[in-house]
């Protein structure tokens, strides 16, 4: 089974939604039915990189600028779009790095979060991820960034009678565009 | 928080007559273990992780103040701030005294079981600070002001119509049975309060010394939110948290969400490095971490008992275990409850206060069978309570009366012919209150057993006589 294949199958088993794209165009089309189904018109927030430019112009970059400005648009917007620096196929996760132009806060507070993971950069597992920080100089770049943040499927929770419950305090829905390299 | 350890026989079996929470442990420990049994079983080499776990945590006992030492220097190179707390009331003090610095006056906390342990929200609430509970089970629990009762699922002894009840009464909105409506109102409650939080506090599940980071695992979002949206995070942790390698997360991030929930991969994983670099859009601009002894060294320094510092508050033990599935989590008198808490609790506040704990266990070995890290949990409770017994802790009379049944029993395995003897002697004694081949009711010092439960009877034949009686066959 490919990565891919194998990543889509955890992805759905855990409440997430994969949606293979062979192009930038078909992505932009199925971004545009998952704005559709969830609400429009409605604020959308994004991080500040070229390739989500290219998806959603409008959407508002949440770039450093006041604190409480950054709060209040991601807990306004119903649609938190991301690009995800690496997949990781075994267990369905996305690795999203923080920085300048990637907010924390834009896949955690809009109850819809929709990540772009490019297909070169999965990995097979959870193990062979964190082997990549044996090198020394990769453990120092990680150091450099306030967060790295895995993320597998919407919020859940289970605290009420062991019953399963969909986007406690994070995000109730989780697409996930797996585009295929140009 | 109130130690009410000593109070385990009371304590358990009114548990045991509490039909409500024993369908809730059943459900939840049914649950876990069928659930972590299919997982692990699709886990390549299982046993090879556990092995690695435990050397990588033996390696990082053996050079623990070298690791604290350099995960000190690695979170003050990432911009943040270290304290050192020796004991429970220093590390309250160290929290008070950032939400001072900070000026703050709403706290929201992600789950932490060293918070419970130092008694954090109960020290922070004197001094009027709002401290608020963000896991659903912890919320639910601190509106009820009950301590948890499992480590993983805090608030797995309430049904729904309780959480109902419970939140009509605190939160004033109408009573309603339906789970996610009710995660719904918990999810509009917290949310709020989150964004105007001026600090927010964390446990640690592993602390990484080469990079000074520290890993959250966690399912709702509410720890990711609690170390993002406020201005000051602080994280607490054991000082045995610490891990040397980001290479050694591999195997302690495949170990725990299996172990705990059976789930490969909890919802979400964060790796802290610090407080928000220059240019990032939010992450609080103040990160501190507290690294609480509060015994650890008196255990790390003690040989036989070190391997409990291994542990990584997966809560696997208690699911597995016969005696916390049926006497539950408040029977064990303090934080910590299940096998782990049988030797945790007695290190950390005595012997003498949770002199029970050790005992409260059938040594099956399901808890070291599935225990992450492999710590020998049978062996060491019967560590314990060979200390609690050269301690002298059992009254007089019952103390002589076991000496002289075991020298009776010595006596009796070493001679046949008497034993014999004294086994026919017993049979028309034992004939008076025999039933069914069940003792239910002895004079003392049989007593002693058939108080909690029955004693066999004598056969009408022993084996022997038995035996000799039959011809060999042709």
């Amino acid at each position: 089974m490919s990565l891919l294949a194998i990543f889509s199958q955890e992805l759905a088993r855990i409440g997430g939604k994969p949606h293979p794209a062979e192009s930038l165009e078909q992505a932009a089309a199925i971004y545009a039915d998952i704005c559709q189904e969830a609400a429009s018109p409605a604020l959308r927030v994004r991080w500040s990189t070229s390739l989500l430019e290219t998806l959603d112009k409008e959407a508002v970059e949440i770039t450093s600028r006041d604190r409480d400005e950054v709060i209040r648009l991601c807990a306004q917007a119903q649609i938190g779009l991301t690009e995800a620096d690496f997949g990781i196929a075994e267990t369905g996760s996305l690795v999203l790095e923080s920085g300048p132009g990637r907010s924390r806060l834009a896949s955690l507070l809009p109850p819809v979060h929709v990540a772009v993971l490019p297909l070169g950069r999965m990995v097979p597992s959870l193990q062979a991820f964190t082997e990549r920080y044996a090198r020394e100089e990769n453990a120092r770049h990680l150091q450099s960034m306030a967060c790295l943040t895995f993320i597998s499927g919407p919020s859940r929770t289970a605290d009420i009678e062991m019953t399963l419950s969909i986007g406690v305090h994070g995000p109730q829905a989780l697409h996930v565009i797996l585009l295929k390299d140009a | 928080m109130k130690i009410t350890s000593e109070d385990f026989g009371t304590q358990s079996s009114q548990a045991l007559h509490d039909m409500q929470l024993q369908g809730a442990l059943a459900l939840v420990s049914g649950r876990f273990t069928q659930q972590r049994r299919t997982v692990v079983s699709q886990t390549d080499g299982w046993e090879e992780i556990r092995r690695k776990a435990e050397q990588i945590k033996e390696h990082t006992l053996d050079h623990l103040p070298d690791y604290l030492e350099q995960l000190e220097k690695q979170v003050q190179a990432n911009g943040g701030t270290v304290y050192r707390a020796g004991d429970a009331a220093e590390a309250c003090r160290q929290v008070l005294e950032i939400c001072r610095r900070h000026q703050v006056r709403q706290v929201v906390k992600g789950k932490s079981m060293v918070s419970e342990e130092i008694g954090l929200n109960h020290y922070l609430e004197e001094t009027r600070l709002e401290v608020l509970e963000t896991d659903l089970g912890e919320f639910i629990i601190q509106l009820a002001q009950e301590p948890p009762f499992h480590i993983i699922v805090p608030a797995i002894h309430k049904t729904r119509q309780q959480i109902a009840r419970l939140f009509q009464e605190k939160l004033g909105v109408p009573y309603t049975e339906d789970i996610a409506e009710l995660t719904a109102i918990a999810r509009r409650t917290l949310r709020e309060k989150f964004l105007s939080a001026g600090l927010g506090i964390s446990g640690v599940n592993f602390a990484v010394a080469e990079t000074g980071g520290i890993v959250l695992v966690e399912n709702e979002g509410n720890a990711r939110l609690s170390t993002t949206a406020p201005r000051v995070h602080v994280a607490l942790m054991g000082m045995e948290k610490v891990v040397p390698r980001v290479a050694d997360l591999g195997t302690f991030l495949t170990l725990l969400p299996r172990s705990a929930t059976g789930q490969r991969f909890s919802s979400y994983v964060s790796w802290i490095h610090g407080p928000r670099r220059d240019g990032d859009a939010d992450g609080p601009e103040r990160f501190y971490l507290i690294i609480l002894d509060n015994g650890r060294s008196k255990i790390l320094a003690d040989r036989e008992m070190r391997a409990t510092l291994r542990c990584i508050r997966c809560g696997a033990c208690l699911n597995h275990c016969p005696i916390y599935r049926h006497a539950g989590g408040y029977s064990y008198g303090w934080v910590y409850p299940g096998p782990i808490g049988s030797i945790l609790t007695p290190q950390m506040v005595g012997l003498k206060k949770a002199s029970p704990l050790p005992f409260a266990s059938s040594l099956c070995g399901a808890c070291a069978d599935v225990c992450p890290v492999r710590i020998d949990i049978p062996q060491i409770l019967l560590t314990l309570r060979h200390r609690i017994v050269r301690g002298n802790a059992k009254p007089l009379i019952p103390r002589v009366a076991e000496k002289a049944a075991m020298r009776g029993w010595r006596f009796a395995t070493l001679h046949r012919r008497w034993r014999s003897l004294g086994i026919k002697a017993a049979r028309p004694l034992q004939a008076m209150i025999a039933r069914k081949g069940w003792l239910s009711k002895g004079p003392f010092p049989l007593s002693c057993w058939t108080q909690t439960r029955d004693f066999p009877a004598i056969a009408p034949k022993t084996f022997q006589e038995w035996w000799s009686t039959r011809r060999p066959p042709r």
